[in-house]
């Protein structure tokens, strides 16, 4: 009997084509759950889907459309979102260097900074510091042996990390040849002015009487 | 589509009766039918060229529509159920066979309204596309009509099923003299 009633279940979710097995109708026909499920398709033949009609005419923007402008909307969001973190985060970076370089006007890094360059004379090339900057040449020290205090306190472009020739300890006389690419002596501590790391190829002399400013910045004493 | 009255003509086909499987499918929710039956004639529309056969255009609107009804109604107002009802009382559906249909989800309620609407069985297989999501959602139909059936002590009407079950077993029964 059982067996009877799962043969017509499948008969009906088959989709219930052609007449049942005469055997399966007999059963059927006299069994109140069978007659049951039966009438479970027989109520959806009442069903007149045409009776709902044509629906409105809605001509709404689509979901999916929807959707994808609220994504692409996301996207420019997050985008300008990072966009300005890094241009913030690059800003900050470049004033912050440029406050190490500032010497002591541009705050307790410059301060920090000027006890590191005093503290040259241990024999430190400060040329390969990352922030050291160019002077310009006309203030810079020159290899005249003069102490010559830097006059601005604007910070300069950074000094290149290539090895960078130095001028032999020579007369003043001399410098106004200009710069020659020689290598550095090992009591030169100074850092001169070169090709590499001057925005002007040929440093300027300096006098050397000193010109005494009221800030005088990390210039590395002899 | 550069022909308006080949859209036209494609709305007033399948229109209809696209939104009525679209409520069985939503089970009575108007607005989501609404919108739904529009999108899916939109994207019909496009494809008219490809479907002039009328019964692949049938069976192409019902799986695109059904498989738009699956995916989330985001800030979409769900409708409470007595107005479900009330939307699917007017085409009929009688309140053991909208219970079987609120405990399925909405692809074996698009299978239960393809077989509504009397496609074949190859139609009824492009709708959800397999063919044991078409026996297992009329088995879910079948199982949930009679937990409702039992529930309301109700007892359907028999139709057109049920007459050629007896007329088959009629020979047998009129010679037993049962």
């Amino acid at each position: 009997m059982t067996d009877l009633h799962a043969q017509l279940e499948a008969w009906i979710v088959d989709g219930g084509l052609g007449d049942p097995p005469r055997e399966i109708a007999v059963h059927a026909s006299v069994c109140e759950l069978c007659l049951t499920k039966l009438g479970a398709f027989d109520a959806l033949a009442l069903i007149d889907v045409a009776a709902a009609g044509i629906s409105p005419p809605l001509v709404p923007p689509t979901r999916l459309r929807v959707a994808m402008a609220r994504a692409r909307l996301a996207t420019a969001v997050a985008g300008t979102v990072l966009a300005g973190i890094l241009v913030v985060f690059g800003v900050s970076q470049l004033v912050r260097l440029g406050g190490r370089g500032a010497g002591p006007a541009g705050g307790p890094e410059g301060t920090e900074l000027a006890g590191l360059a005093r503290s040259s004379d241990n024999g430190v090339d400060q040329s390969h510091q990352p922030w050291a900057v160019d002077s310009n040449p006309a203030e810079a020290p020159t290899p005249s042996g003069f102490e010559t205090p830097v006059a601005g306190v604007t910070p300069g472009p950074l000094r290149s990390f290539a090895p960078s020739p130095t001028l032999p300890p020579s007369t003043p006389g001399s410098a106004t040849a200009g710069p020659t690419p020689t290598p550095a002596s090992s009591d030169s501590l100074t850092p001169s002015p070169s090709l590499a790391e001057s925005p002007s190829p040929t440093p300027t002399p300096t006098s050397p009487e000193p010109t005494p400013t009221p800030t005088p910045g990390p210039s590395p004493s002899i | 589509m550069e022909d308006p009255s080949l859209h036209d003509t494609f709305v007033e086909l399948h229109g209809a009766r696209l939104h009525g499987f679209a409520l069985l499918v939503t089970l009575g929710d108007r607005t989501l039918a609404g919108i739904l039956t529009a999108e899916a004639l939109a994207r019909g529309a496009e494809r008219v060229e490809q479907l002039r056969h009328p019964e692949r255009a049938a069976g192409w609107l019902r799986a695109s529509l059904t498989r738009a009804a699956r995916q989330p109604a985001w800030g979409h107002q769900r409708p409470g159920e007595p107005e479900r009802r009330d939307a699917l009382l007017k085409l009929g559906v009688d309140p053991a066979t909208y219970d079987a249909l609120a405990s399925l989800d909405a692809r074996s309620r698009a299978v239960v309204a393809a077989t509504v609407e009397g496609f074949a069985a190859a139609d009824v297989y492009e709708v959800v596309g397999s063919d044991e999501r078409v026996r297992r959602a009329r088995r879910d139909y079948l199982t949930a009509y009679l937990a409702a059936s039992r529930t309301r002590n109700t007892r359907p009407a028999a139709g057109a099923l049920t007459a050629r079950v007896q007329a088959a077993a009629a020979p047998v029964l009129s010679a037993s003299g049962r």
